[in-house]
C-alpha cells in the first residue's frame, strides 16, 4: 500500500519532492549525530577513573559519592515539598485543539513553568567533602514523579505509584486525568551520586607566592639539564624547543599549585562545577555509573535503528525516483 | 546502480567517522594515564623534598639511629632513580622499602620523648603521613586508569585499531598488599616483628 502511494505520488506528482529529501537526509544526520555523541559520551564515563576526594587532582574528575545537605535551610522541592539535595520540575497544560496543533506542541501539553536548583549541596566518600555547584550541569535520575491536577500548583501530596521509571529517550508516556501535569526529578540526600566535573581547591591561606614558587622550581630543573632532557625532550634532539618548554613550565605550575594545596595553613574546602572547556559535560547522575553508561548505549543504539530506518526509506525513495 | 554506489559509500563514510572516534577515544585513554602517572609523579617530588628536612630533625635527636635514617634516605634515592627512569617495577619495590623505612623510622621516634614533641618533627611527620595517603589513593587511580585502557585496547572493536597504530599495554604500579595503605604506627609497635 505504501509503496503503491509512493509510487502514485513520484509518479503523477511533480516527481520527486525534494522538500520530503531534506526532511529524511536531516533527519538521518541528526539521529546519526545523537547515536555517535552518545556513544561517546558512554564510552567516557567508562573510561575515566574515579578520584578521591582528597587527593583528586586539580582540573577535570570523576567522582563517587553519597550526596548530603550543606548547612543552612532546607532545599524543598518546589512541587511535592519533600526535602532534597537538587530537583527540577516542569508544570504543563493540557491542549485543546486539533491533532495537528497538538503534534506541533509535544503531544498536547504545553510548558507553563520549569525550572531547577541552583542550590549548593555537598558529596562525600570515605576519604572527603566536595561542595557541588550544580549550575549548568546535566542531571540523569533513574526516576521521576509524575501526577496531575486540575490547578496550576499542585494541591495535595503525591502518591507513591506516581514516581515512574525514566526511558531512555526520557519520554514519559505516563496518563492521568487534570488538566495540568506536574513533572519532578529530585536527588535525594543519602542517595549515591555520580560527578564528573571541573574540581578546584580554594581556600588556602598559604602565604607563599605561586609565582615565585614556580620560578623556583624551573630554577631547580634548569640545574639538571639531564633531567630536564630526558623527560622533556620529546623529539630527542638534545635541546629544549619553545613546545617542549610548554610543558616544562605547565609541569611546574601543577607542581607549585600542589605544592601550595598541601602547604595551606587555613581550611580549604574542595568545589566541584562546570567546565570551561564545553567539550567536557559537567554531569551529576543517581545511581551507578554503569547504570549512566547502559542509559547513553540505549540511546546510541535506537539512534543508530533510527538511522537505518530513516536511510532505508530514503534510499527506497530514491530508487522509485530513480526507476520513474 | 547509482543508488547502491551512494549507499555503498554512505556506510564507508559512516564506517570511516566511527574509526576516528575509536582512534581519538583511544588517544584520550592514553593520555589519562599519562595524567594520572603526572598526578603520582608531583607527590613523589614534593616527599623527595620533605625527606632529607625529616632526616635533619631526627639526626638532631637519634644519635644511635644512624642505620634508620641512612636505609630511609638510600631507599628515597631508589624511588628518585625510579621515577626518573619511569621504572613502575622498580618505583613499585623502592616505595616498599621507602614505606618500611618510614614505618622503622617512626616507630624509633617512640624512644626519643624530645623529638616526638619537637613541633617542627610533628609538622613533617604529619605532612608525610598526608603525602603517603595521597600516593597511595593516586596510586589507586593510576592503576584504574592503567586497567582500563588495556582493557580497552584488548576490546573488539577497538583492538584492530590499537594493533594497527601500536597502542601498548601499561604496567600497574604494585605495591606489597601491606604497604598499601597508610602507615600505621600503632599497628606497628604492636608488632615486634617489625622492629627487627
Amino acid at each position: 500500500m505504501l509503496q503503491q502511494w509512493l509510487e502514485n505520488y513520484i509518479t503523477n506528482g511533480s516527481g520527486l519532492s525534494w522538500f520530503a529529501l531534506l526532511v529524511l537526509t536531516a533527519t538521518t544526520i541528526w539521529l546519526l549525530i545523537n547515536a555517535f555523541s552518545n556513544m561517546l559520551r558512554a564510552r567516557m564515563i567508562e573510561d575515566i577513573a574515579t578520584s578521591k576526594i582528597r587527593s583528586a587532582a586539580q582540573g577535570y574528575v570523576e567522582l563517587i559519592g553519597r550526596a548530603d545537605w550543606l548547612p543552612g535551610p532546607d532545599i524543598r522541592a518546589p512541587l511535592s515539598g519533600k526535602n532534597c539535595v537538587w530537583y527540577s520540575y516542569t508544570i504543563e497544560a493540557r491542549i485543546g485543539g486539533g491533532w495537528f496543533s497538538r503534534l506541533l506542541q509535544r503531544s498536547g501539553w504545553e510548558v507553563l513553568d520549569r525550572g531547577a536548583s541552583t542550590e549548593l549541596f555537598q558529596l562525600s566518600d570515605d576519604t572527603g567533602a566536595c561542595i557541588i555547584d550544580p549550575e549548568s550541569a546535566q542531571v540523569y535520575t533513574t526516576t521521576q514523579d509524575v501526577w496531575f491536577g486540575s490547578s496550576q500548583w499542585p494541591e495535595g501530596p503525591i502518591g507513591a505509584s506516581e514516581t515512574v521509571p525514566l526511558k531512555p529517550l526520557g519520554i514519559n508516556m505516563s496518563m492521568g486525568v487534570g488538566r495540568y501535569r506536574y513533572q519532578e526529578r529530585r536527588i535525594a540526600c543519602g542517595t549515591e551520586l555520580y560527578a564528573l566535573g571541573h574540581f578546584d581547591t580554594i581556600g588556602s591561606d598559604y602565604a607563599g607566592d605561586l609565582s615565585h614558587d614556580v620560578a623556583a622550581i624551573l630554577r631547580s630543573w634548569k640545574r639538571d639539564e639531564a633531567f630536564l632532557l630526558r623527560r622533556y625532550d620529546s623529539n630527542k634532539d638534545g635541546q629544549l624547543d619553545e613546545k617542549e618548554w610548554v610543558s616544562v613550565r605547565r609541569d611546574a605550575q601543577i607542581l607549585a599549585k600542589e605544592h601550595h594545596k598541601l602547604n595551606a595553613t587555613g581550611s580549604t574546602f574542595h568545589t566541584l562545577s562546570e567546565t570551561q572547556d564545553k567539550r567536557l559535560p559537567f554531569i551529576l547522575a543517581t545511581g551507578s555509573p554503569s547504570g549512566l553508561v547502559s542509559r547513553h548505549r540505549k540511546r546510541a543504539l535506537l539512534s543508530l535503528l533510527g538511522v537505518a530506518g530513516t536511510a532505508s526509506f530514503l534510499a527506497y525513495i530514491l530508487w522509485l525516483g530513480y526507476l520513474s | 546502480m547509482q543508488i547502491a554506489g551512494m549507499l555503498l559509500i554512505s556506510v564507508v563514510f559512516m564506517i570511516l567517522i566511527y574509526a576516528v572516534i575509536l582512534y581519538n577515544h583511544l588517544i584520550v585513554i592514553k593520555h589519562n594515564v599519562g595524567k594520572a602517572w603526572s598526578n603520582i609523579d608531583v607527590l613523589l617530588t614534593q616527599r623527595y623534598d620533605e625527606l632529607p628536612k625529616l632526616v635533619e630533625v631526627c639526626k638532631a635527636y637519634m644519635q644511635h639511629e644512624r642505620g634508620t635514617l641512612e636505609a630511609v634516605m638510600q631507599a628515597r634515592s631508589r624511588v628518585s632513580l625510579a621515577q626518573q627512569h619511569h621504572d613502575i617495577e622498580a618505583l613499585g619495590v623502592a616505595e616498599d622499602f621507602l614505606r618500611q623505612g618510614l614505618g622503622r623510622l617512626f616507630i624509633q621516634v617512640e624512644d626519643y620523648p624530645e623529638l616526638k614533641a619537637d613541633k617542627q618533627f610533628l609538622h613533617l611527620q604529619q605532612r608525610i603521613s598526608g603525602l603517603e595517603n595521597a600516593i597511595a589513593d593516586r596510586r589507586e587511580f593510576y592503576n584504574e586508569s592503567v586497567t582500563r585502557n588495556n582493557t580497552r585496547i584488548e576490546q573488539f572493536p577497538d583492538v584492530f585499531l590499537a594493533r594497527l597504530f601500536a597502542f601498548k599495554p601499561f604496567k600497574l604500579l604494585k605495591f606489597k598488599p601491606e604497604q598499601t595503605g597508610d602507615v600505621d604506627i600503632k599497628s606497628l609497635l604492636d608488632n615486634p616483628a617489625n622492629t627487627n
